[in-house]
């Protein structure tokens, strides 16, 4: 028999054991299978029993608790833990009563769930679950009635809060699995070591650790699931902050390192720019210089060309004389340029050239009075112009070259030859004449003055003078006729009868020129002139 | 698939403290070892309660 109890004892003990390392780790459901057990076993393990009022306390059912330390405490009076535990609970009686409470509301909400008043036992539950947070089965029912209700997430949030008190709990576990098919999500959970001291929780809420060597249950894990949309939640913050920090640190670098590449590239870019238009403008500065240098080489060319020419000329002028063909050798020798010279040919130049050109002088007069006779007027203004071309001033050679491009229809030629009369013969009959001339001819008078001022027309002064010297010769005429028709002798009295039809044009010509000089010489060759009587 | 009517039907009324004394004279200590000397004497163990 002895061998039987001590059996019973040991296999006691060993739930015990059993027990005690599932209330460790927060398995309190198992813990109170195996104390059960326990006690089965040998009904007198103190031990087993204590530890097992210690699960029923954490499980929230107090009054349990306190049954089973009675019991050990009538079992086994001395020295017991129990005692302690049940002076405890004596001696906070509020908290009793609270326990004692929240029994009686969970009895009372499980009748009204059984009644079909799921809205009443769930009021009832939550109001006794905030004065006694460790009653599991109250979870459990609350979430029972969440669950049928459809508010999946309260009731996980409740179950949440029993497996925190008993980890393993078979029927919390099966709700959330209930809960996790019908939502089509996953709990996941974490432990979380709460340290009750440090959350400054109340000293009932802690463990009583006794004597009977069960260790203080005093971590507690906690589990946490999240949901979908807290994950969701999460990520699109974690996205705006990844977006934040994109826009406002990584974008603004990247953007001050392409500014800056961008402004070194310029840098670069313009100092080579630099480089190349001081490049460029010295290839510039240098083609200038080719092409000075070709213009001056062409130049030169061109003046020895001339050089050459004028070479030629003067010998062949030389030889034309030689030969008697004066016109040409006159040719010759108007066309070379006695600057392209050498100081030697320049001598033999000047030596040979009066002689040349004044025997060309008379073919060239000859030629012209021929073609002028002959009516050729085109051909006699061209010797005469190469008269001119010995002696430019010579009036005859002038007047006889006007009047063959007057009745060549040249008239512009004309005017000029009696603008060069005007400009040669200044203050002359002759330039009076010649301003006649191109008035008649249509052209206009050039004056040489210094002001480039506004001067009378002297063509028209000499018009008005001529009008005048027409008008007095017409009176003196018309006095002689008037005596030789009525044979009286009318007296100028010089008073005329103003008939009033007259131009009034105002005299201003400069009477201090000496007429009378001019009338006897007019070429200015000492030689008085008969080309008529003035 | 939870039955709320089953489930309802596990929940067992807690102990609440005017019960404490009937719940202790009422419970049960009968153990092995009373179950094994029991047999070993043969006779039947009657609880106390029961008697």
């Amino acid at each position: 028999m002895s061998t039987v109890e001590e059996k019973a004892r040991q296999i006691s003990g060993m739930y015990y054991n059993q027990g005690l390392d599932c209330a460790k780790i927060r398995d309190l459901s198992g813990a109170e299978d195996r104390l059960r057990l326990s006690l089965q076993f040998d009904k007198t393990n103190i031990q087993a029993r204590n530890l097992l009022g210690l699960v029923y306390y954490e499980l929230g059912e107090g009054v349990a608790a306190l049954r089973e330390w009675v019991l050990s405490e009538n079992m086994h009076p001395a020295n017991n833990p129990a005692s302690a535990y049940i002076a405890d609970i004596r001696r906070e009686k509020k908290r009793l009563q609270q326990m004692n409470d929240a029994i009686h509301q969970y009895n009372e909400a499980l009748r009204s769930c059984r009644e079909g008043n799921e809205d009443i036992a769930a009021i009832r539950l939550r109001r006794l679950l905030n004065k006694n947070p460790r009653l599991i089965k109250a979870y459990q029912l609350l979430a029972l009635i969440e669950i049928k209700q459809g508010r999946y997430s309260h009731a996980r949030r409740m179950l949440k809060k029993a497996i925190r008190i008993d980890r393993t709990n078979p029927i919390t576990l099966r709700y959330l699995q209930e809960i996790d098919e019908r939502t089509d999500t996953t709990t996941s959970f974490e432990f979380r070591v709460k340290d009750n001291r440090k959350r400054g929780r109340a000293a009932d809420d802690e463990n009583i650790d006794g004597n009977t060597g069960a260790p203080r249950i005093s971590s507690a894990a906690a589990f946490r699931d999240t949901p979908h949309y807290v994950t969701m939640m999460n990520m699109l913050f974690g996205f705006l902050v990844g977006v934040l920090l994109l826009g406002f640190i990584v974008v603004p670098a990247v953007r001050r390192s392409t500014s800056r590449t961008a402004n070194e590239k310029i840098v670069d870019y313009t100092s080579q720019l630099a480089d190349q238009t001081g490049t460029i403008n010295q290839l510039r500065d240098k083609l200038d210089t080719a092409n000075n240098t070709a213009s001056d080489a062409q130049n030169l060319a061109e003046t020895n060309e001339k050089a050459k020419d004028s070479y030629d000329s003067l010998i062949q002028a030389y030889m034309c004389h030689q030969r008697g063909e004066l016109e040409k050798a006159g040719d010759l020798i108007l066309k070379v340029d006695i600057s392209l010279l050498s100081t030697a040919a320049a001598e033999i130049y000047d030596t040979y050239k009066d002689e040349i050109l004044n025997s060309a002088y008379d073919e060239y007069l000859f030629g012209g009075n021929n073609a002028f006779f002959e009516k050729k007027w085109e051909k006699a203004a061209e010797y005469y112009e190469k008269a001119l071309l010995v002696k430019p001033d010579d009036y005859d050679t002038l007047t006889l070259l006007v009047e063959a491009y007057e009745n060549a229809k040249n008239n512009e030629k004309a005017i000029e030859i009696y603008q060069k009369i005007y400009d040669t013969y200044p203050n002359s009959r002759r330039s009076e004449e010649a301003a006649a001339s191109i008035a008649r001819l249509g052209g206009t008078l050039k004056e040489k003055t210094a002001d480039d001022s506004t001067v009378p027309n002297r063509s028209e002064e000499a018009a008005s003078r001529n009008a005048e010297n027409t008008e007095e010769e017409n009176s003196t005429e018309d006095t002689a006729s008037d005596e030789t028709t009525s044979g009286e002798t009318v007296s100028d009295t010089g008073v005329y009868e103003d008939t009033g039809n007259y131009e009034t044009t105002e005299d201003t010509t400069d009477y201090n020129t000496d007429y009378t000089t001019d009338y006897t010489d007019l070429d200015g060759d000492g030689i008085p002139d008969d080309e008529g009587a003035y | 698939m939870l039955d709320f009517d089953e489930e309802i039907k596990k929940f067992r009324p807690c102990l609440d403290v005017e019960n404490v004394e009937e719940a202790i004279r009422s419970q049960d200590l009968t153990d092995i070892v009373d179950l094994i000397r029991e047999m070993e004497s043969g006779y039947t163990y009657i609880p106390e309660r029961e008697r």
